[in-house]
């Protein structure tokens, strides 16, 4: 078996935050600060290429490590996906490995031809033609001049852009703009790929081929891709392995199921309050019929638990929300909970089940909760929430973002 | 392949060499950016391509007019036309290099942060795709000396040795702008001062003659005063050529070429973090 073809030991790579200085208030400080300026100026931009080993070890206000102490291989053919929350540190990953920037300390190994997808359209320039584009874009992501008009014919294709192709790209819609990007893109030919979320342009239908597109380029010619994507659904579908990357510090790497669900768990909010509150929610859990807090979107879902409650009082209303990862809600189910209705409400602890249908969600992490609002006077008004626990969905969809309001069915256990 | 089989990626020293297998392997990439910077420069105008033409034209009727007519600067004996537009011509070739390279960096800016070839194919581009201009401007030359009945030399002849160092000098003060530019912005409002200088502080549209003899060595420190009076020598007076003069310059031009190739290896790292 041969070396792996990427070694990445002990990459660092460490910012300086601009900052914005101290304002005088007073009138003679604003003037001398004014002719100061050029001189502070000069010093600020100085600094940030400056670093000194004294700025390294203390702790320094303006200093941001985006990666800290980064090492894995990576095995030919390997389809590896970074996930983490934004500013992890993903994105300056790639870029060191593309050789966009230096790593400020560590050393990576590359022994392929690779090439670099962080945004799609790189350079296109607006007066010049589709046709143009194609050319100028494949040779800015390192495509020969040859290998360009051999897949000419396949790129405009894919594109479907044949009658357009000499008009200047400044007069497409955007969708043209990022299909006739796309296009080139996939067909790029490297050893190793570097993909930064460049997978969800266009229109859903034009998604799905750019999903089918990577698909084939993974299996068929057995590439290595690294490739940092927020699309859960994604990773699990195209990758053989993932790493989670948080605050610059790999985490995870292993199976993308494992990585996924720990990622998952790190985008869980926790309640702390929750420990004195009188309500207690117990064991809150996502099914569906094989898996655990991953649902496909075009299957129904069914999230239970129970909830523990004082005795005395005399009813509530129990919510089940689903928002998205932005915080946005998505639905949430209201059962209302009485005395005289439930006869068993006297155990204290209730087990409840709300069943799903299909929701159709766009593919990503989600984040359910249950809320309850006692009623009851004797023991106090009260909003009490559970912790937030994240699922994700699977599936090819794209839709705008909708406040749905599906048809529960709520069971009591 | 663009790309060499085996890449260590990892700090590097103060100064990176030069790495021509790598440059070599990026050239299509560099024509894709001339043919580019080519296209571009005249989309969307009436005139088109005659506006290489027209910049120093223009510059040369403005400067007969106020400089040859009523302020009667010598012109060495020939038609003061014909003397200021083949400085012109140098000058504005020159003068457009300098500009478009030294901001190049900065409009390129979405290529530098986003994917990686030798930084340096961005600020010489302009410099080429400029050669073009230089050209239809240059042919517009022998027109004009046939319109005033002035027979040019064959020594024209030479002229891409001219070139030659016209585009060193270009890329030595392009490659050194644009990389501080990168840094510091005042670059860009610099320039046009820098320009408008260095044009004045040139034999363009005055005869080196009008300099006194005490000066004329520090004069000639500036390689662009030996390259257009070479230039003139060869068009209008072959015995006229000044060999020192000539060696002068082209030192002075690959010094300037190797100062800003060095300043811009240096700094060229810290480019994608800064920009």
């Amino acid at each position: 078996m041969c070396d792996p073809i990427i070694e990445i030991s002990n990459i660092e790579k460490i910012y300086r935050l601009g900052r914005s200085q101290n304002k005088f208030n007073t009138l003679s400080g604003s003037v001398s600060d004014f002719l100061l300026l050029p001189f502070s100026n000069i010093l600020e931009i100085k600094r940030l290429t400056h670093f000194s080993n004294k700025d390294q070890s203390n702790f320094d206000q303006s200093i941001l490590y985006a990666l800290k102490d980064v090492s894995f291989n990576i095995a030919r053919g390997d389809v590896v996906g970074i996930v983490g929350r934004n500013g992890a540190g993903k994105s300056t990953l790639l870029k060191i490995l593309a050789r966009i920037t230096e790593p400020s300390s560590g050393k990576a190994l590359i022994r392929g031809r690779i090439a670099s997808l962080l945004e799609v359209g790189t350079g296109f320039h607006p007066e010049l033609s589709g046709r143009e584009n194609i050319f100028l874009n494949g040779a800015i992501l390192g495509m020969r001049k040859t290998e360009i008009r051999q897949k000419f014919d396949e790129i405009v294709e894919f594109a479907e852009l044949n009658t357009f192709i000499d008009t200047p790209v400044k007069r497409y819609s955007s969708g043209m703009y990022v299909r006739l990007a796309f296009s080139v893109a996939a067909n790029l030919d490297a050893e190793i790929l570097l993909i930064d979320e460049v997978l969800a342009v266009g229109d859903i239908a034009f998604q799905r081929k750019c999903l089918q597109k990577m698909g084939e380029v993974v299996t068929d010619r057995g590439r290595t891709i690294l490739f940092v994507s927020h699309n859960i659904g994604a990773i699990l579908e195209l990758c053989n392995r993932a790493v989670l990357i948080s605050h610059g510090r790999l985490i995870e790497d292993g199976m993308p199921e494992v990585v996924v669900k720990k990622y998952q768990d790190s985008l869980s909010e926790s309640n702390f309050s929750n420990n004195f509150n009188i309500v207690k929610f117990i064991n809150l859990s996502l099914k569906t019929e094989n898996e655990e807090f991953i649902v496909y979107n075009n299957s129904p879902f069914n999230i239970s638990g129970s909830i523990e409650i004082p005795k005395n009082s005399s009813g509530y209303a129990l919510y089940c929300i689903i928002e998205n990862s932005l915080g946005h809600m998505i639905t949430h189910t209201r059962v209302d909970v009485s005395k005289n209705k439930m006869g068993n409400y006297n155990d204290s602890i209730t087990k409840v089940s709300f069943e799903y249908p299909a929701l159709f969600l766009n593919p990503g992490v989600y984040l359910f909760y249950w809320k309850v609002i006692i009623l009851s006077v004797d023991v106090g008004h009260g909003r009490y929430l559970s912790d937030k626990i994240s699922f994700s969905v699977l599936g090819n969809c794209n839709i705008p973002e909708v406040t749905l309001n599906p048809i529960v069915k709520t069971n009591f256990l | 392949m663009s790309l060499s089989n085996y890449i260590v990626i990892k700090p590097s020293k103060s100064f990176s060499p030069l790495n021509w297998n790598e440059l070599i392997s990026y050239r299509d990439l560099f024509f894709t950016l001339v043919t580019k910077d080519i296209k571009v420069r005249y989309k969307q105008t009436i005139l088109g391509g005659l506006w290489a033409l027209l910049q120093p034209l223009m510059l040369m009727i403005i400067f007969t007019l106020f400089f040859g007519r009523f302020a009667k600067i010598p012109s060495n004996g020939y038609p003061y036309a014909l003397f200021s537009y083949s400085g012109l011509i140098l000058w504005t070739y020159f003068a457009n290099a300098l500009n478009f390279s030294s901001n190049s960096l900065i409009t390129n800016s979405h290529l530098i942060s986003k994917v990686y070839f030798p930084r340096l194919l961005i600020p010489v581009s302009p410099i080429i795709a400029g050669l073009i201009d230089f050209f239809i401007a240059f042919i517009f030359l022998l027109v004009l000396s046939f319109f005033y009945d002035f027979s040019l030399s064959w020594y024209l002849l030479f002229t891409p040795v001219i070139v030659l160092m016209l585009v060193l000098n270009a890329m030595g003060v392009g490659f050194f702008l644009s990389a501080m530019n990168v840094k510091f912005r005042d670059v860009k409002f610099t320039v046009p001062f820098i320009i408008q200088f260095w044009m004045f502080a040139s034999p363009v549209i005055y005869p080196t003659t009008i300099i006194s003899r005490k000066f004329i060595y520090l004069y000639y420190l500036n390689p662009i005063a030996g390259i257009i009076d070479t230039f003139r020598a060869l068009a209008f007076n072959p015995s006229s050529f000044n060999l020192f003069m000539f060696f002068v310059s082209f030192l002075i031009s690959i010094m300037v070429f190797l100062f800003g190739l060095i300043y811009f290896k240096k700094s060229e790292k810290f480019f994608a973090d800064i920009i």
